[in-house]
């Protein structure tokens, strides 16, 4: 029985490579998911690795969260214990480092180097101290020298080559506190091992560095290199009773262990959100290919019945089956890892599209890779085999050999319990935003299961659905191409209803996003509205912080009324966990900002005075009055709560005057400048003279209110074309099971096509009937797609209304670019089983029994 | 009766595949259709007689020789003439698998028509109707038909269109006895009738006795012919066959 299975499964070639190409696709992306983790995870533990000294002395805040450090002062350690801590036994030498976020570099046209590449901290370098002894460096100078005095400084490789410097030529940088300063370039370095982020690295000499950012006697580190074969953490405690307060030593294994939690967790992240599309693609793989073993095992009923009347069991049927599944499983997964390779490889183009400052990298396989794709696509494979081979195999032999269609099982269950759950997912949704008004993630919760209810009852009903709905569609075409297509699409309405089905679920899923993006961009427009009262908004590319003396500069411009700093420093808090406090002028901000104020008042923000927004202030159960002990880079520092306000947009969290938010470590650096102009100045002359007050600054730039709602939905936008992206693979699966399901139809139908051709029909009208018949299909699945979608997000924006999301909004015109592009991809599945079917011998096809 | 006839074959040969396994299934076969009149083509399996069906069709192409249909050389014409012919000036109808399941009775009469985008003459159309005795049924798709009733729509389209010939391939071979002579005796009438011409293919000599005129085919020659045959003298010749094998001698 398993030659006659294998043998069977190599007769039909075709069938087997589109199959096969849908588990392939589907494998793909869960193997591509984890080979790319995977290998951003390699690369980066290489990273880090290399770069850890046996000691590194530095200062206690260095552990806040990374993506808070660009904020505030540079924490600093004495340079004075490098002498007391090289008199250590074991200790070959101690290096002083400094390195410094935030620094910008021009190009020729006096504008931040990589701006263009947006998204996460496009535009600026990062700047350090060049450190002379190799074993504490793991860069090198691959040409010209290192950088030396007061006018030298050195740049990596890439950004070089994108400046089109050489050694010798002169660079202009801009500094954090605003200063433009012109250097040589000494040389162009490289990092040991190849791989860097796509991120700019400045080195200046630490004597240079130091004059520039801190003050003599400062460094932001000190690395120890220890004796060969003396342990890491005796030389660290040895050094631990030397240091002051507020500074720690750790050894190179903690520091990396430490940096690698925190990578592991926003990778794990990563994985999952990958892991979540992987499963929507293998949901509408499974789809796929439970229709096409579905429509094999049908056309084969002959076959199988006999095989039962020459004596085969049903058990051995049911085996020859999954056996055939089984062989088809194991090659097409195994296929599926490799173009899992490929695939991992445009996820690093994606992310790096969308200004992910990722390293490219070689390729990881980790066993369990392989192990969960060949398992995925095993299982997917068996089960969905399963089914209809048991069907096959209850099939009573004379019963199956006598008459060529074999009816159907009814599908008053499945109608049954598909309208059960449409209801009760229904009956859900409608609770779901009332539970969300107390406590958000549960309304999710509730949300999340309606919509899987309404999701699968909808698939479970579309069979129903799918008869008036071919109906309707096939009024668009008249004459008899149209007829015969819309009545080929109801002769089998669970086949045509699996097959849309494939396609219901991407249209679904990419609606819903869509409408929730444009109810996020229209709430943002709003709150923007209602809040900014500011007339024009001042923010740093990237969302940098900028020098302070930018809002000097804006407030010294003639018809400026008043100019709002925004200024941001790490601290650990409450509520909160590691988070920015923001600092601002109490009397300015209310000017530029309407600010809804229920407890106390900013005008009573003093010196160690907080405002903590309700959400925050209700989550601690804190209230105007209550004392909040927070923990800032110069360590615990307690803050009086005097005013509990709504948070509005952007704006949230715990928010200090200027003095106390200088002395939680903030730097003079803003992140936003709200500019209010006076009455009396028109708006196009203050845009004017604030340009002119910019033109030192191209680091930061210039929004009037409505490009300031432009840079925020084009953020958005940005971040749904990487959502589409990813699940354009699903509604390729689903394409290709049109062309699947139309190939083994056209091969059901080889007769009726020649009877056709024989009464007349030419090979463009056989054509055109399987073209409509496949629009018809496509037009359908997208159809209730993007009705259950459009609904989904109309949900979401409900659950979410407490998060700032309050208004609904459809953006038409994508919805309907889907609804064309669906229908134009359906037509393209078409075409290649309309041109076999047009190709067909008209007496091969009349002949064939 | 014209001179012209409906359909003629000169010197027609067919050969199937290649080398060692080629098989001679049509030798220089000449042969005259007459307009207006009911042939029917019999002979042994493997004879010939349906390759011969459909090349005088248009539906196989030809090794050598000419197929003319009316003043048409098909053998000249690429597969859009051709389909265009077929669909204009010839009916079929098949042993099994004449109708489309997805369209009813109606649709399925009325398909060759539809196809070209032209209008059935309605008169005409009502006077097949009630000559098949479908009325009730136009509305039926065809698995909700017997049959006999299966192959009358097909019959009923063949006319529809009123091709200049209708071929007939083993029309009854699936059909019980009464409803065969059904078909038989309402495509005899068409002949008689409206003046239709009919090519029928057959190996039973009770059909074979509807038409006006046999052609006998053994080994791809055609070996003799009869007019206005009996079902008695088609079976008689018929049994010579047998006797004399696959190797019938061939008159001069």
């Amino acid at each position: 029985m398993l030659k006659a299975a294998l043998r069977n499964l190599f007769a039909h070639k075709l069938r087997l490579v589109l199959t096969g190409l849908s588990i392939v696709l589907a494998v793909a992306f869960v193997a591509g998911t984890y080979i790319f983790t995977d290998s951003l995870r390699a690369s980066l533990d290489t990273l880090i690795q290399q770069d850890q000294p046996d000691v590194s002395v530095q200062p206690a805040s260095a552990d806040f969260s990374p993506d808070f450090q660009g904020a505030g002062k540079l924490p600093t350690v004495p340079t004075t214990l490098v002498p007391e801590i090289e008199d250590l036994d074991g200790v070959t030498m101690a290096v002083p480092a400094i390195v410094v976020p935030n620094i910008v570099v021009l190009d020729k046209q006096g504008l931040p180097l990589g701006q263009e590449s947006d998204g996460f901290g496009g535009g600026t370098a990062i700047g350090s101290s060049w450190v002379t002894e190799p074993a504490l460096n793991p860069t090198e100078v691959v040409e010209g020298s290192p950088p030396v005095g007061a006018d030298q400084l050195a740049l990596d490789s890439a950004s070089a080559e994108q400046l089109g410097v050489v050694p010798g030529d002169e660079i202009t940088v801009l500094l954090p506190d605003g200063d433009r300063t012109d250097f040589e370039l000494s040389g162009v370095t490289e990092t040991q091992n190849g791989s860097g982020f796509a991120i700019t690295f400045v080195y200046w000499d630490f004597a240079t560095a130091q004059d520039l950012f801190l003050t003599a006697d400062q460094a932001s580190s000190i690395s120890v290199l220890a004796d060969p074969g003396s342990v890491q953490t005796q030389i660290r405690d040895a050094i631990s009773p030397l240091l002051p307060t507020g500074v720690v030593a750790v050894t190179g294994e903690e520091q990396a262990s430490q940096v690698s939690e925190q990578l592991d967790s926003g990778l794990g992240f990563l994985n999952t959100f990958l892991l979540v599309f992987a499963i929507v693609s293998l949901f509408v793989a499974a789809f796929l290919i439970y229709n096409t073993f579905s429509m094999l095992v049908a056309q084969r009923t002959r076959e199988l019945a006999l095989l039962r009347a020459i004596g085969a069991s049903r058990g051995q049927v049911l085996r020859s089956i999954l056996a055939e599944a089984v062989v088809l499983a194991l090659v097409a997964s195994a296929l599926g890892i490799a173009a899992g390779a490929g695939f991992a490889k445009g996820l690093q183009a994606l992310f790096q599209a969308a200004g992910a400052p990722f390293p490219a990298s070689s390729l990881v396989f980790e066993p369990r890779t392989i192990v969960v794709a060949m398992l995925v696509g095993l299982v997917i494979t068996v089960v969905s085999a399963l089914l209809p081979a048991r069907r096959a195999s209850v099939i009573a032999p004379v019963a199956a050999m006598r008459e060529e269609s074999v009816a159907a099982g009814s599908g008053h269950r499945r109608t049954a319990i598909g309208g059960f759950l449409l209801g009760g997912g229904i009956g859900l949704a409608v609770m779901a935003p009332r539970v969300a008004a107390n406590d958000t993630m549960q309304g999710a919760l509730v949300a999340g299961v309606a919509a899987a209810g309404v999701l699968i009852g909808v698939l479970a009903l579309s069979p129903e659905l799918a008869r008036p709905a071919t109906v309707a569609l096939s009024a668009l075409f008249r004459g008899v191409n149209g007829r015969l297509a819309s009545g080929n699409t109801r002769r089998n309405p669970r086949r045509t209803a699996a097959t849309a089905g494939a396609l219901t679920i991407g249209v679904c899923l990419m609606s819903a996003i869509s409408v929730l993006a444009a109810s996020t961009q229209k709430s943002v427009a709003g709150i923007v509205d209602d809040v900014i009262g500011a007339d024009f908004v001042i923010t740093g590319y990237g969302f940098q912080p900028f020098p302070g003396a930018v809002g000097e500069a804006v407030r010294a411009t003639e018809g400026v009324q008043a100019a709002a700093v925004v200024r941001q420093a790490p601290m650990r808090a409450p509520g909160t966990g590691d988070t920015l406090a923001t600092g601002v002028d109490p009397t300015v901000i209310q000017q530029a900002l309407s600010l809804t104020v229920p407890e106390g008042s900013f005008d009573d923000l003093g010196e160690d005075d907080v405002a903590v927004d309700r959400d925050t202030a209700d989550s601690i159960g804190a209230g105007v009055g209550s004392t909040i002990q927070v923990l800032s880079v110069a360590g615990p520092v307690d803050l009086q709560v005097v005013a509990v306000y709504e948070p509005a947009g952007g704006f949230t969290g715990y928010v200090t005057d200027l003095p106390t938010i200088a002395r939680l470590g903030a730097a003079d650096q803003d992140s936003v400048v709200y500019v209010v102009k006076d009455a009396a100045t028109s708006a196009e002359d203050v845009q004017a003279g604030l340009e002119r007050a910019l033109e030192p600054y191209p680091n930061v730039q210039l929004l009037d209110q409505s490009a300031f709602k432009q840079t925020i939905s084009d953020q958005i936008g940005q971040l749904l074309n990487f959502l589409f992206a990813l699940l354009v693979l699903a509604v390729l699966i689903a394409l290709l099971g049109i062309v699947n399901t139309l190939a083994l139809s056209v091969f059901e139908r080889t007769r009726e096509i020649g009877l056709l051709r024989a009464v007349g029909m030419s090979r463009r009208g056989i054509r055109r009937t399987i073209v409509i018949e496949a629009f018809i299909i496509a037009a359908f699945g997208a159809v209730v797609g993007m009705i259950v979608g459009v609904a989904f997000g109309a949900l979401l924006q409900r659950i979410l209304a407490d998060q700032g999301i309050e208004q609904f909004a459809v953006n038409a015109g994508q919805l309907a670019l889907f609804l064309v592009l669906a229908a134009v991809g359906g037509v393209l599945a078409a075409l290649w089983p309309a041109w076999r079917a047009s190709r067909l011998r008209i007496l091969g096809a009349i002949a064939a029994e | 009766m014209t001179s012209q006839p409906a359909a003629r074959a000169l010197g027609l040969s067919k050969v199937y595949g290649e080398g060692e396994a080629q098989v001679l299934a049509l030798d220089n076969v000449d042969i005259d259709i007459e307009r207006g009149r009911f042939t029917a083509i019999m002979g042994p399996s493997g004879s010939g007689k349906s390759t011969l069906m459909h090349c005088l069709a248009g539906l196989d192409s030809v090794t050598s020789g000419t197929v003319m249909i009316g003043d048409v050389d098909l053998t000249t014409l690429k597969d859009k003439a051709l389909t265009a012919l077929r669909r204009d000036q010839v009916g079929f109808v098949f042993q099994s698998f004449n109708l489309i399941p997805t369209l009813t009775a109606l649709e399925n009469i009325t398909l060759p028509m539809d196809i070209a985008g032209t209008k059935p003459d309605q008169q005409w159309l009502d006077t097949i109707i009630d000559t098949v005795g479908l009325r009730s049924r136009l509305s039926h798709k065809p698995s909700e038909l017997s049959g006999g009733q299966q192959q009358r729509v097909a019959c009923a389209r063949a006319l529809a269109s009123r091709p200049a010939i209708i071929f007939a391939d083993e029309p009854t071979g699936n059909l019980d006895s009464r409803s065969g002579a059904e078909v038989l005796g309402f495509l005899r009438r068409s002949v008689d009738e409206f003046g239709q011409t009919i090519v029928m293919v057959t190996h039973d000599p009770n059909a074979a006795s509807y038409s006006q005129r046999v052609v006998f085919l053994a080994d791809g020659r055609i070996s003799d012919e009869m007019s206005d045959p009996t079902p008695e003298r088609v079976l008689d010749r018929m049994k010579r066959f047998d006797i004399e094998g696959l190797s019938a001698p061939t008159p001069a």
